[in-house]
């Protein structure tokens, strides 16, 4: 018996199934023993009559759906009061209480009416079935589709090769998968129930003691740390932890993902070994051929005929360009697999920008072009590194030198944008043509597509900018200028803090031993005393003026 | 000013040497390895040892650390000449007692003057 049948029983055992052809598929017992013979297969019309609603034809009672019904059975002359309700399956059920007998003198009920339930709620109750039947094979739906989700996850989890282990609020471990022992040494079942502070600890001693302060105390939640694994037999592994907390209930747990970074720590210091070997290696020859030349072209050796001082420029033009290029390789090659080294304070932005303007002083020879910082340079502060900050403006400013016409100016200016600080950087140059926009920051790239020694430049200056800056927060790009020109610039978000005027003493905080070789120059005036350009540093033909 | 040169390649003692007396008007006494720096600056009391990091057998650093243990030599200040430069190294060196650092390459027309800087702003900083 289906679950329908057993509901239909449940609510009258006088019941009929039909066809949607009103053809008896099924009896209900109640009436099977009242008739007391077979009637499936037999057509509805003639086993029952309707008594009312009066019916132009039998068909007509499929347009009754829901109604009352008052039906007689031909065979025993049983009355019922009935109503036909849809079942699931394209099936119909003809429901009934037996009611008064026609032909039985007393009136009565040949069965105890009692038995069914009452007429009025099984339309209801046939709903609810349908709903329960509906929502049941849906859960089972969902249950079947959440077993599948979960053998496929427990199945990346368990062939995973790292540890992913669950711990309560205090660090008692709940689950872990079976990587623990391969990475670790713990058979999953004897770290279950102990404390996560026996796997990982902090980098600093590997004491398991100071574990509770690290991973699990939530500091790391939401971020990847490296930390120490330990393995049951006590030697200890560098590793990534990355948790994150999770709640059931109220109860509060945390994921932790553990990585084994030993190869990635080695591949590290190769590379910085490497990285420290180049340029040892490039740079002592250069050395010894930078020297010579630099002694022999300042007349220690002997003076120089005309002809070989010119050569001699030109090789040490040369070599100090494969200098520069050197650097700026190995500055590449750090800021590109995030291994710049970077210094963050909180910088006076405008303090900074002075000290590349006096600190590019050093670096011009013959330059006849003026480097001005414009008045009034907006007060606000950065999260940053001075030096590093300074190697992209005097990289900026560098090349607007190139491409400026003799005698004209190059224009520092600092600038607060929304909750940002802009530094531009402005030539009276030609221009960038459009064309040259997505190739502008990628290595080796020139405008007028020339080779980068054309005009001096290593052609990796704006890549490393661009890294520098990013790496700061910042973004960096350029524009044409209005009048001509181009204007290079970057912008930094401002540290929350209330933005002081600029001074002379911020002036000299910052100052880093690079300013320190600089040659008494002429500093700006103090800014209530400035007047609209304030001229911090002339350079012409490579003489402060 | 008396200055210890102490670098294994011969071409760079001999053109900061040449730097170090034709442009800066100093003595020069040189030594080919870290060990006969050492040997050295006990016989003739430079008044600075400009020394090279990587050289075979003893690195400038342990050579520091030696020198840093006699007391006779103890006072002498050591000028790391290296093209080791990256930031954290040179900070190691500043931590282990150098006074400063010379980058190499160098130019030896600024090589006397950078050295008296390194030197002065010492002295201030003492």
């Amino acid at each position: 018996m289906t679950a329908v049948e057993e509901l239909l029983d449940s609510l009258t055992p006088f019941h009929l199934v039909l066809t949607t052809e009103l053809r008896i598929r099924r009896v209900g017992s109640g009436l099977l023993a009242t008739v007391g013979s077979a009637l499936t297969d037999r057509p509805l019309a003639e086993v029952v009559e309707v008594v009312r609603p009066v019916l132009a034809s039998d068909a007509d009672l499929l347009g009754q759906v829901g109604q009352p019904l008052l039906v007689r059975l031909r065979q025993r002359r049983l009355q019922l009061r009935a109503q036909l309700v849809w079942l699931p399956g394209k099936t119909l059920a003809l429901l009934g209480t037996p009611w008064l007998t026609g032909d039985d003198a007393s009136g009565r009920a040949e069965v105890d009416p009692g038995l069914a339930a009452p007429h009025e709620t099984w339309a209801d109750a046939f709903m609810l079935h349908r709903l329960i039947q509906q929502q049941r094979a849906d859960l089972e739906l969902l249950v079947s589709r959440l077993e599948d989700r979960e053998a496929r996850l427990r199945a990346v989890i368990d062939t995973a090769v790292d540890v992913i282990v669950t711990t309560e609020a205090d660090g008692t471990v709940a689950r872990v998968n079976p990587a623990v022992e391969q990475l670790l040494g713990w058979p999953p079942d004897e770290i279950i129930g102990r404390n996560i502070a026996l796997l990982v600890a902090a980098p600093s001693s590997g004491d398991v003691a100071d574990a509770t302060a690290c991973p699990w105390g939530g500091r790391a939640v939401g971020a990847g740390c490296e930390l120490v694994g330990i393995r049951k037999d006590g030697s200890v592994l560098p590793i990534e932890l990355a948790v994150s907390q999770f709640t059931v209930r109220g109860h509060t747990y945390y994921t932790g993902i553990i990585r084994d970074i030993s190869e990635r720590k080695e591949i590290e210091r190769l590379q910085n070994e490497f990285v420290s070997t180049v340029s040892h290696e490039l740079r002592t020859p250069l050395t010894t051929i930078r020297g010579a030349l630099g002694l022999v072209a300042a007349g220690v050796t002997g003076e120089l005929p005309a002809a070989a001082t010119r050569y001699v420029g030109m090789a040490i033009d040369n070599s100090d360009r494969l200098i520069r290029l050197i650097n700026d390789l190995l500055d590449l090659e750090k800021v590109q697999h995030g291994r710049m080294e970077m210094r963050l304070s909180d910088l006076d932005l405008a303090a900074v920008v002075r000290q590349a303007v006096a600190a590019n002083e050093l670096f011009i020879s013959g330059e006849q072009v003026r480097v001005e910082l414009l008045a009034r340079p907006a007060p606000g502060r950065v999260l940053g590194d001075a030096d590093r900050l300074i190697q992209v403006i005097l990289n900026l400013i560098s090349n607007a030198v190139k491409f400026s016409p003799p005698g004209s100016p190059v224009e520092l200016s600092v600038t607060r944008v929304g909750d940002r600080l802009r530094v531009d950087v402005r030539d009276h140059g030609p221009g960038l043509p459009e064309s040259f926009r997505p190739r502008a920051f990628q290595r080796f790239a020139q405008a007028d597509g020339s080779t980068t020694r054309a005009n001096g430049g290593t052609g990796l200056g704006l890549t490393i900018c661009r890294a520098i800056v990013e790496e700061l927060g910042g973004t960096i790009d350029y524009e044409s200028a209005p009048s001509g020109g181009t204007i290079f610039f970057f912008e930094l978000p401002c540290l929350p803090t209330e933005p002081t005027e600029p001074t002379d003493q911020s002036d000299q905080t910052n100052r880093s031993d690079q300013s320190d070789k600089s040659e008494p120059i002429e500093l700006a005036e103090p800014a209530e005393k400035a007047e609209p350009v304030e001229r911090i540093l002339t350079v012409e033909k490579g003489r402060v003026r | 000013m008396k200055i210890l040169v102490v670098d294994d390649e011969a071409d760079i003692r001999q053109i900061s040497c040449t730097s170090l007396e034709l442009v800066g008007g100093f003595e020069t006494v040189e030594a080919t390895s870290a060990r006969e720096g050492l040997e050295r600056a006990g016989t003739e009391r430079p008044d600075v040892i400009l020394m090279d990091m990587m050289m075979p057998g003893m690195d400038g650093l342990s050579a520091l650390a030696e020198l840093l243990q006699t007391p006779v030599l103890c006072e002498i200040p050591v000028i790391f000449m290296t093209a080791k430069v990256q930031r954290s190294e040179v900070e190691q060196y500043l931590r282990h007692g150098a006074v400063g650092v010379v980058q190499k390459p160098f130019d030896p027309m600024t090589l006397p003057s950078e050295i008296v800087r390194i030197l002065d702003n010492s002295r201030r900083d003492r």
